[in-house]
């Protein structure tokens, strides 16, 4: 056979087309899935180009896709059944050498044709999710344009004709190329409703036969190119899977924990281990509960416990490369987010975005990586941070659409990502947010326009706490308002300069909350020190958030007194008070403490507060509101593992006690230095917790060294304080008790001269 | 030598411009062309 043959047959095909394309508005006939392929050669090739055609114009639905040679049935023997048909597929001689050529036509049946296959039928289902992601997967790693779109089978038939266009295809190149790459994806597209070509294009190829051949040939190279891509990508160590085969979850995503300063826990409570390669479903597990760490965290350190932890992981997704995140775990870096694409692309993206923003910054980052890399200069940087951003924005699309797919199948992984931190909401009019302009990215995580669906009221950022909202009336949410979501408490805002220009918005219940807190009353009564007690107590009254407010002050100061005679061996007995809790004329509680002791912080003050909740719910839930919008007091200081224990306490007391008596004055010291002394011994046991126990411990301790009534009223005139009444009788001081001391210290002697026989003997 | 250059172009000019006249895919084709050498090299030796 000769080329002009072969030719003069595409003609007679390109007539069947232009007869389908009339039809069907497609070169085939609707639902035949997936593109035919030689099933007898080792090499898995699929027919293009002018074959491709032709397979097209022989229009017969074939479920099979496989296609053998006449060489092939020969070879294997294979029986062909009654009327099969065969297509002519067209091959070249002689072309390799680039010297002459000739061409020639060979019949190929497809396998339901042949008797010997009739069991095998690979009946390909097309117009899965599966599918669609591949062919999204394909658009998006070649550079077209679909980030962020929803991959339906419209707009990926649409979004390869823009690419098409964008690769400088004629119309029909385009549309050709689009048509290839729905049947190579396995996608269905409704050519009924938007034919490929109009009637005058039709008319146009029907006198230019070759147009159609040539713009398929335009649509078989960009199409090869992608295909090409993409195993490329895979070859580079990505996940290999044949496009028929349905895609494995998050296919090319690899997460690297690197460090955390806490334990990342894994969905079975065990740890994340440092420079473990995640890949896939694990790798996204992983970032699942990294992201449910942040919020977790971030709502601690609002509770005072805890602060925000740093971590560092590496990611790659596809072709994408971002190299190390670092990541402050509790700072709400990921946003907030529900879902992880969310979550990550604000923190992959933001800051090669603020580099392509900010000159000042690229100065300084060039300043410090021209060191490393001296070709470095501002236009390399802003073209890489370009190209890093595109395909960053591209890859993120795959992501959220695998992500919404995972999910679907995962509602418990859904559920975990769904969970939100506690953050804070604020109001600013439309007047001022056109003032401010953009809000920091750092810590405003959403700005919308408020839908007037709650009822919210406004409070200054600096003023919600010194009057309660039941003495002023609150302003309500203006509905042109927009509401600002943020990571930071009103003082934070405030210290940020937002103090004039955003309000807190408290929801209803919050309002009501607190009105019910400001009819708290607490009564405090301080006492003095136990040594030298005040003679009138020193009163004060707080009521509401102040009330609370004073807890918190008594707690951390409680704390910070019981740490410091720890730390710094500096001892001071603290201060007397009672505290008693009342609601209007109802008393709620009291108790009394000694500051310093460590008592108050570690029990005192939760049993008062939970007083509150016993009392009113609405009181406890005052409380909590608080609690969230407060500076916490001095955190961290009031934490129980911070605070000595009491057995802790009394042995460092009993030590002090040991080192105060190894310096007992002389026999001819002054009345003051011996009251300090004894005053010293007694002031180091927590048992004497009232003047009246301290005192009558001072006066014992004088006892027991045998001194004389007489020098004991000596020298307790050195505290005006002391209780005269206390002083030892005649009689009680006289000479049979000091003959008891006396004896007692003969036995102690006794016992001592003892124990260092026994220890003689055992040498 | 660079006359010759100019008349005669390289190979693989010749292969893309026959390439694109045919409306072939070239690894299509070889893929082809060495399945029915093979099936007549095959049908020969029977013959023989």
């Amino acid at each position: 056979m000769a080329a002009k043959d072969v030719y003069a047959s595409r003609d007679e095909v390109t007539k069947v087309l232009i007869e389908n394309l009339r039809t069907y508005g497609n070169l085939e006939p609707p639902g035949d899935y997936g593109r035919p392929y030689n099933g007898g050669t080792r090499t898995y090739y699929q027919f293009s180009c002018a074959n491709y055609l032709r397979m097209e114009a022989a229009s017969r639905a074939h479920r099979d896709n496989r296609w053998f040679s006449d060489a092939t049935i020969a070879e294997k023997s294979y029986t062909l059944k009654d009327g099969a048909k065969p297509v002519e597929i067209e091959y070249w001689y002689g072309i390799e050498n680039g010297q002459g050529f000739d061409g020639s036509l060979r019949r190929f049946y497809n396998a339901e044709d042949i008797l010997e296959l009739e069991n095998t039928l690979e009946s390909v289902i097309g117009d899965q999710d599966s599918d669609r992601a591949y062919a999204q997967g394909l658009l998006l790693d070649n550079g077209a344009a679909i980030a962020g779109i929803e991959p339906n089978n419209e707009n990926l038939y649409h979004g390869m004709r823009e690419y098409a266009r964008e690769q400088g295809l004629n119309p029909i190149g385009e549309k050709m190329s689009a048509q290839l790459f729905m049947k190579t994806c396995k996608l269905s597209y409704d050519y009924a409703q938007d034919p490929l070509f109009t009637e005058e294009e039709l008319q146009h190829m029907e006198s230019n036969p070759k147009i159609l051949f040539y713009g398929m040939k335009q649509a078989n190279n960009l199409m090869k190119g992608m295909l090409e891509a993409e195993t490329r990508q895979k070859q580079q160590g990505q996940e290999n899977q044949m496009p028929d085969q349905p895609a494995r979850p998050f296919a090319g995503l690899s997460v690297m924990p690197l460090y955390s300063d806490i334990p990342i826990p894994g969905p079975d409570g065990k740890a994340y281990v440092d420079r473990e390669i995640l890949q896939g479903e694990a790798a996204y597990g992983f970032l699942v509960q990294l992201n449910a760490l942040d919020k977790e965290r971030f709502d601690a350190i609002q509770r005072g416990e805890g602060k925000a932890a740093m971590a560092e992981l590496l990611f790659s997704y596809g072709s994408y490369d971002n190299g190390p995140v670092p990541l402050k775990i509790g700072s709400l870096e990921l946003r907030n987010k529900e879902s992880i694409q969310e979550a990550l692309s604000y923190k992959l993206m933001n800051f090669r975005q603020s580099l392509l923003a900010d000159a000042e910054l690229r100065k300084t980052y060039l300043h410090f990586n021209q060191i490393g890399t001296p070709s470095l200069n501002e236009n390399k940087l802003l073209t890489e941070c370009r190209q890093q951003l595109k395909e960053c924005e591209k890859v993120m699309a795959r992501f959220a659409w695998e992500e919404k797919r995972y999910c679907r199948e995962h509602p418990e992984i859904q559920a975990i990502n769904e969970r939100k931190a506690r953050t804070y909401r604020y109001a600013c009019t439309k007047e001022m947010k056109e003032k401010l302009g953009e809000f920091p990215q750092a810590f405003v995580l959403n700005v919308t326009p408020a839908d007037g669906k709650e009822n919210l009221y406004l409070d200054g950022l600096d003023q919600w706490e010194t009057a309660t909202p039941a003495m002023r009336k609150l302003n309500p949410m203006p509905a042109n308002a927009y509401l600002i979501e943020t990571t930071r408490r009103p003082d934070q805002l405030a210290m940020d300069g937002y103090a004039r220009k955003l309000q807190i918005a408290f929801t209803l219940a919050e309002v009501e909350a607190m009105e019910q807190l400001s009819k708290l009353q607490l009564h405090s009564e301080n006492h003095g020190p136990v040594d030298r007690p005040f003679a009138v107590p020193v009163i004060e009254d707080y009521s509401g958030m102040a009330a609370i407010r004073h807890l918190q002050k008594e707690r951390a100061g409680d704390a910070r007194y019981a740490r410091r005679w720890q730390e710094t061996g500096a001892f001071r007995r603290g201060y007397r008070k009672d505290v008693s809790l009342s609601l209007e004329d109802k008393k709620l509680g009291a108790c009394s403490y000694e500051e310093g002791q460590g008592r108050f912080a570690q029990e005192q003050y939760q049993k008062m507060t939970e007083l509150l909740g016993k009392e009113d719910l609405r009181l406890q839930a005052g409380y909590q509101v608080f609690q969230r919008y407060a500076e916490p007091e001095r955190s961290g200081e009031y934490k129980v593992g911070n605070i000595p224990s009491p057995e802790k306490r009394q042995a460092y007391l009993e030590a002090q006690q040991a080192a105060i008596r190894e310096h007992r004055p002389g026999e001819k010291a002054k009345s003051r230095e011996w009251y300090e002394y004894y005053a010293s011994l007694a002031l180091r046991d927590d048992r004497n917790d009232t003047p009246e126990k301290f005192q009558r411990a001072v006066i014992g301790e004088m006892q027991k060294d045998g001194i004389s009534n007489r020098k004991i009223e000596g020298i307790i005139k050195q505290n005006k304080a002391f209780d005269k009444a206390l002083l030892p009788t005649k009689k009680a001081a006289g000479k049979k008790h000091q003959a008891i001391i006396i004896e007692e210290k003969e036995q102690q002697q006794a016992k001592g001269k003892g124990r260092m026989l026994s220890m003689r003997q055992n040498r | 030598m660079d006359k010759t250059a100019k008349e005669m172009p390289p190979v693989e000019e010749i292969l893309r411009q026959q390439e694109e006249e045919l409306c072939i895919d070239l690894e299509e084709n070889a893929i082809l062309a060495a399945e029915f050498r093979q099936a007549e090299a095959a049908t020969k030796a029977g013959e023989s």
